[in-house]
């Protein structure tokens, strides 16, 4: 493979070793021991674009309130750079950040949030920059290994990862209270959860109240851990071959099935219920026992006061704690020029470092991907999700999976609504997926 | 015999002619030029762009000529089959029924007295300015199994219409047959105003019944309106998405994903913009052979 000599010029300048050398700047940043984000000078002066989903200027959310906190903490730190949040909404958003991206441009986002299952399509289209030359010793040790692993792509990692939210159950737990049942432990097993669920379901205090429930969309995969718990895995770890037609995986979405069409304990739109009105039913109407869901929900909870608890997933035939999990990182965009690059690394750096928890208390709405960062200890149920992501399942890279999970949740609806056995619906799936693999993989 | 006429003059001639033309009709171009660039560059170029890409596999930033692939891609992909026939179900039924229930509001609305008349246009024009995400999320709630209307109206018990592959798709059909089709409504309004008088009364003298006048003048008579509503409500039914995206997602297990929506996941889920030009296509192609059979069938010389 040829080195042209601009290549060589943008790999040495985006070093920032060399780069801070070449400048008399000074610290080598593989020698770096400690976790802090932004030991260096950076030679950049302008301004960096965040894209940022769902950010409003103004600070009318929370989640704006924590970016316009932490773009104040970095602009602080390095006063020569100047950061311009554009808020994209949650819905429509990403077709705006994909094609602002690929037009490039000064006004091009710089960093941007892009969940790690995604990430490979942006490297295939040269749209992200790997992180490798500002990954020091101290981010390496930092980082969990499994989460450092969820944004490697052919050997290199292509953004920071920023939290990891597990899949777990959340409890009601004046439902518990209310049938005479004790709150499980977090050691509970698959048969402990599917009594709970059976003994839940029925009528309480004049509600009917279901056991249990989960939204099973195109790109939500929290009924996976089910699956994974009795060990099925939906892909060979390299994503080059479907292997949810495993023996364990029907198995775990056999339970799953059973749960709605042998125990009954499952609402009648289980299998196509959305996630907003999953919560509602939860909150709102205190007619959900247990459901599955990520992090994001205790915010939501402790602020509107929610009697809620949290627990990991069902031990299942797997014989120990297993679950699913996404991975938000921050995004870099491969571009020329070599000081802005190194800017946004710094940048993304510091987002997804403990100096910005620091700076912006509440900044971590998820379990950090760092070990150094520390959660506020008045947040129990965070903890418990913290205390997962040492065992959560990341999904594995591949271009196509957006369709791997469409086609497997395609079938798992249709499994869980009677309409084709679980081992019928993952061979189906495993159909329709095959030949993308194959097509991706050539 | 004819005298030839030398090339220079007929050049000429011609400009001469052209410029003519030009002074006169300058204005009129001037006027439509705004309107022509933008239908050039906002609507016919994407048609156009869109069709060179599916011949193309192509993503966000990278592009490659492969001529009918990606057709035949669609010949061997089972989502595709499905929402082709998902989406012809849906308009194979709201598009007749659309009609069928325009037409007879329409014509409960022609004794009417004149503010009647128009207090009616305006109340079944109301969901015509409503969003059709309200829409559909009213009808989301409604068909839920536990506290929706529609179970409790009809004492059904708890059905999960929206979360069977058996029912979905029919859920979503009832609930645009069951939205007033308000385009339909005011049309032929407007039209049945405009058939002569005299028709009629020759008609009752003849001994026509009101139902015999209707069906024997009233309908034949709406033909060049019913070809129109035809054409726009097969159109909108191909084109639907919003609806189905909000009421069940495309689910359960693609009973309700329609051509449209696999567009939008092929290309901005996805980013395989030449697979899905291709979908867009052959939705293309299924509406101009619609609209061309409607044409041919619904074709009237005779306009009021």
């Amino acid at each position: 493979m040829s080195l042209t000599r601009r290549r060589a010029v943008q790999m040495l300048a985006a070093t920032p070793v060399a780069a801070l050398a070449a400048r008399g700047g000074m610290v080598d940043a593989r020698q770096d021991t400690t976790p802090v984000a932004s030991p260096v000078s950076l030679s950049y002066t302008g301004t960096l674009n965040w894209y940022q989903f769902g950010y409003t200027p103004g600070g009318e959310s929370v989640a704006s309130q924590l970016a316009d906190q932490a773009v104040a903490a970095f602009q602080e730190r390095h006063p020569s750079i100047t950061v311009n949040i554009v808020g994209v909404p949650f819905e429509g958003g990403q077709q705006t950040l994909d094609t602002s991206l690929a037009a490039g441009g000064t006004d091009a986002p710089d960093i941007f949030r892009i969940a790690s299952d995604r990430l490979v399509k942006y490297v295939d289209e040269g749209l992200a920059a790997a992180i490798d030359p500002y990954l020091t010793e101290a981010d390496l040790e930092d980082i969990y290994p499994n989460v450092l692993a969820g944004v490697e792509v052919d050997g290199q990692h292509w953004a920071w990862p920023l939290w990891v939210p597990p899949v777990a159950v959340y409890l009601n737990p004046e439902l518990f209270e209310a049938k005479g049942l004790e709150l499980p432990g977090d050691d509970w097993t698959y048969d402990e959860f599917r009594q709970a669920a059976q003994q839940l379901t029925g009528d309480i205090n004049g509600t009917q109240v279901y056991g249990f429930s989960s939204a099973i969309q195109p790109d939500i995969i929290n009924v996976w851990a089910f699956l994974y718990a009795d060990g099925g895995r939906v892909l060979t770890e390299d994503g080059s071959a479907y292997t949810f037609d495993s023996p364990e995986a029907v198995s775990g979405l056999q339970k799953l099935a059973d749960l709605a069409l042998t125990d009954s304990v499952t609402p009648p739109e289980f299998g196509n219920q959305m996630l907003a009105d999953i919560v509602a039913a939860f909150k709102d109407q205190r007619s959900l026992a247990m459901y599955l869901g990520a992090s994001g929900d205790i915010g939501t909870y402790r602020a509107e006061d929610i009697p809620f608890e949290v627990r990991p997933i069902p031990i299942g035939a797997a014989g120990e704690h297993v679950t699913v999990g996404g991975l938000g990182t921050f995004a870099i965009r491969q571009q020329d020029d070599a000081d802005r690059l190194a800017a946004a690394m710094a940048f993304g750096k510091f987002l997804t470092s403990a100096e910005v928890a620091e700076a912006v208390p509440g900044y971590y709405l998820a379990p950090p991907a760092r070990r150094s960062v520390q959660m506020p200890e008045d947040n129990p149920a965070m903890q418990k999700f913290v205390d997962m992501v040492s065992y959560t399942q990341l999904m594995p890279q591949t271009p196509v999976w957006g369709q791997v999970s469409a086609a497997v949740n395609a079938q798992i609806q249709a499994a869980v609504t009677g309409a084709l056995s679980p081992e019928e619906a993952l061979e189906l799936a495993g159909e329709e997926i095959a030949p993308l693999l194959e097509e991706a993989d050539a | 015999m004819a005298r030839a006429v030398p090339v220079s003059a007929a050049r000429t001639g011609a400009r001469a002619r052209w410029q003519v033309r030009w002074r006169k009709w300058r204005s009129g171009y001037l006027f439509v030029l705004p309107s022509m660039l933008m239908f050039l560059v906002f609507l016919f170029g994407p048609v156009l762009w869109s069709l060179l890409l599916a011949f193309q596999d192509a993503s966000l930033t990278q592009r490659e000529w492969i001529g009918l692939d990606n057709f035949v891609g669609l010949a061997d992909d089972r989502v595709f089959r499905k929402a082709l026939v998902n989406t012809l179900i849906y308009t194979a039924i709201t598009v007749p029924v659309h009609l069928l229930v325009s037409l007879i509001l329409a014509g409960m609305m022609k004794p009417l007295a004149a503010r009647w008349q128009t207090f009616f246009r305006a109340a079944y024009y109301l969901p015509a300015v409503t969003s059709v995400v309200i829409l559909a999320t009213v009808w989301r709630w409604m068909f839920n199994p536990r506290f929706g209307v529609f179970n409790q109206l009809l004492d059904l018990g708890a059905v999960p219409w929206l979360a069977r592959p058996n029912l979905a798709l029919w859920a979503v059909i009832i609930s645009a047959a069951l939205t007033i089709p308000a385009a339909g409504v005011v049309m032929y309004s407007a039209a049945m105003g405009s058939i002569p008088a005299d028709l009629y009364e020759a008609a009752g003298l003849e001994g026509a019944g009101a139902v015999r006048q209707w069906w024997d003048i009233t309908v034949p008579l709406l033909k060049p309106t019913t070809l129109y509503l035809v054409v726009m409500y097969t159109i909108w039914a191909f084109e639907v998405f919003e609806r189905v995206y909000i009421m069940t997602g495309g689910g359960p297990a693609y009973a309700t994903t329609t051509i449209v929506q696999l567009i939008y996941d092929t290309g901005f889920r996805d980013w395989q913009y030449g697979v899905a030009s291709a979908q867009a296509i052959v939705l293309f192609v299924l509406v101009g052979t619609a609209a061309a059979i409607q044409f041919r069938y619904f074709r009237s010389d005779v306009e009021y």
